[in-house]
């Protein structure tokens, strides 16, 4: 019983990272149809700049919005040159752009920071465990739950309930309705592309603590983002939501039971959702304008 | 700088000279040259594909522009993003109403007002829009797509105002309207807006109900100007009328 107790725990602390990392690759997909594949890149350099910063013996706290920042920094840049020169090229260009993006940033990052597994001193005050009835749960994992329910929480507030949300999401349906309102459009979208590739860090941050950081993490992450997205559903926040835990404790359970399958079966679920609902599991609305 | 501050400067709302627009290759306007001024109320009338869309568009740099010059409040617009053009006191009523359908209301309505917030004499506020219709006051919270045809031309007219503009341009109003939410709605509000002093362009089919409005007419054919003159000679022009419009 507190064996899967403790099973229910890190799928759900795995889905939460799955769903941050998801999250932005998909809102700068929906936004503006531009398929990013340098967001591994992010959540690694978030992984490597926190790892750096819980060593360095600054406050631990502020490993999480340097990591933010950091990436945020990058996708900032990028969003300037080339990403922007790109937003009305086909996908296969901008994957081609990304792709060859991401390969430079992983030898980039490589030279950087190392080719060995990088793993973050922890704070007192996040390591070790807890018991959950008598199975030995850590504390981190935890620490992921909350953080990121948080987070995701606030993002889901600014989005659906403020009115800068409301502009993202009207972007979304028609960009140049937008711009008639006097909305500067293409600033908009450089803060989203900032934010999305920040938050990609921010889950490097927080998963550098379960998973370490190591050349090749920026793609493994990648991937798991394009399922969670492709099963979720374009411009959905709750599909994203929904995907996240579908596939985080689908790969935990796989791997209590049947290790070797786990990524076959997150593999699975997308191919099998791209048979049987190609847009996802949640449908946005069609356009009615 | 308001729109009133605009309007002190120069008597022309629009001006428009040796206007050309298309897309993919295909030049879709030829050479168009108008002006409007402040307080004019305009109809734009022509068959279902002569362009009026595209100008109405163009005129918010909507439109991959071939050639010529465009002026707005006495500012040359020409080459502008549409969100600067935009800022100069023109609005656009889009066809098809344009709402955001997955936003409230009341969204819809804070993101018109959302550039200008900060101006200290805005003439439209929320509270005075939903003063003026109390149709969107009751429906504040709800998504625009479950709205009907009249409440979205409305919706589409308050967040016109509400980006504090003086020259408004609509967008085939009354297409898919009742005849009683053209009457309510077009006839009434935009007529209200008329004589208030706004300056009106309306891109139209139903050529009856722009003549309601309009005191001189527009016509299009084949992306070509062809007439601009006074609403009264026109109605009396029935070749005219029979050659451009095939009434």
């Amino acid at each position: 019983m507190s064996f899967y107790l403790v099973q229910i725990l890190n799928a759900l602390s795995f889905s939460m990272l799955l769903m941050l990392t998801g999250l932005g690759l998909s809102v700068v997909l929906s936004l503006l149809n531009f398929v990013n594949l340098t967001h591994g890149s992010s959540f690694l350099l978030g992984a490597y700049v926190s790892i750096w910063w819980l060593g360095s013996g600054a406050p631990w706290w502020l490993a999480f919005p340097v990591a933010f920042l950091a990436s945020a920094l990058a996708g900032l840049v990028l969003e300037r040159f080339p990403f922007r020169q790109f937003y009305t090229r086909t996908h296969l260009m901008q994957v081609l752009l990304t792709y060859g993006l991401s390969v430079i940033f992983a030898d980039l990052m490589r030279w950087g920071f190392g080719a060995q597994i990088a793993s973050p001193e922890l704070p007192e005050i996040l390591s070790g465990v807890i018991f959950v009835f008598d199975m030995p749960f850590p504390i981190y994992r935890l620490f992921i739950i909350v953080f990121g329910a948080v987070l995701a929480l606030a993002l889901w507030f600014v989005i659906d309930r403020t009115i800068w949300g409301a502009v993202v999401r009207a972007c979304v349906t028609d960009r140049r309705f937008v711009e008639t309102l006097g909305l500067d459009t293409k600033r908009i979208f450089t803060i989203v592309v900032a934010v999305a590739a920040g938050l990609g860090g921010l889950s490097g941050a927080l998963g550098a603590g379960v998973l370490s950081a190591y050349p090749g993490l920026d793609e493994e992450q990648l991937i798991l983002a394009l399922i969670v997205v492709v099963v979720g559903g374009l411009g959905t926040f709750r599909g994203t939501v929904l995907s996240a835990l579908l596939l985080g404790f689908t790969m935990t359970f796989t791997k209590v039971w049947i290790p070797e399958m786990s990524n076959v079966a997150a593999l699975a679920i997308m191919a099998l959702m791209l048979v049987i609902a190609p847009q996802g599991l949640v449908a946005r609305k069609v356009r009615q304008v | 700088m308001t729109a009133q501050a605009f309007s002190a400067q120069t008597a022309t709302a629009i001006a428009v000279s040796g206007l050309s627009a298309g897309y993919d290759g295909v030049q879709v306007l030829h050479d168009i040259s108008f002006t409007l001024q402040k307080g004019e109320a305009v109809a734009l009338l022509g068959r279902n594909g002569s362009g009026k869309s595209t100008l109405a568009t163009a005129l918010f740099g909507m439109e991959p522009q071939v050639s010529g010059q465009i002026t707005i409040h006495g500012a040359d617009v020409t080459g502008w993003a549409s969100h600067r053009i935009a800022r100069q006191g023109i609005a656009l009523v889009p066809q098809g109403r344009g709402v955001f359908p997955d936003l409230t209301v009341e969204e819809n309505l804070d993101m018109a007002a959302l550039w200008s917030r900060k101006q200290p004499c805005r003439s439209w506020t929320r509270e005075r829009v939903f003063d003026s219709f109390p149709r969107l006051a009751e429906r504040r919270r709800f998504h625009s797509a479950s709205l009907s045809g009249g409440e979205r031309q409305l919706l589409a007219i308050a967040r016109a105002l509400l980006t504090q503009a003086q020259t408004i341009v609509l967008d085939e109003p009354s297409e898919g309207l009742s005849p009683r939410a053209i009457e309510e709605v077009i006839i009434g509000t935009v007529g209200q807006l008329k004589s208030e002093g706004y300056t009106l362009l309306i891109a139209e089919q139903n050529m009856t109900m722009a003549l309601q409005l309009a005191e001189r007419v527009l016509i299009l054919d084949h992306g070509t100007l062809v007439h601009d003159g006074g609403s009264a000679a026109f109605l009396a022009d029935e070749a005219l009328q029979r050659e451009h419009l095939g009434l």
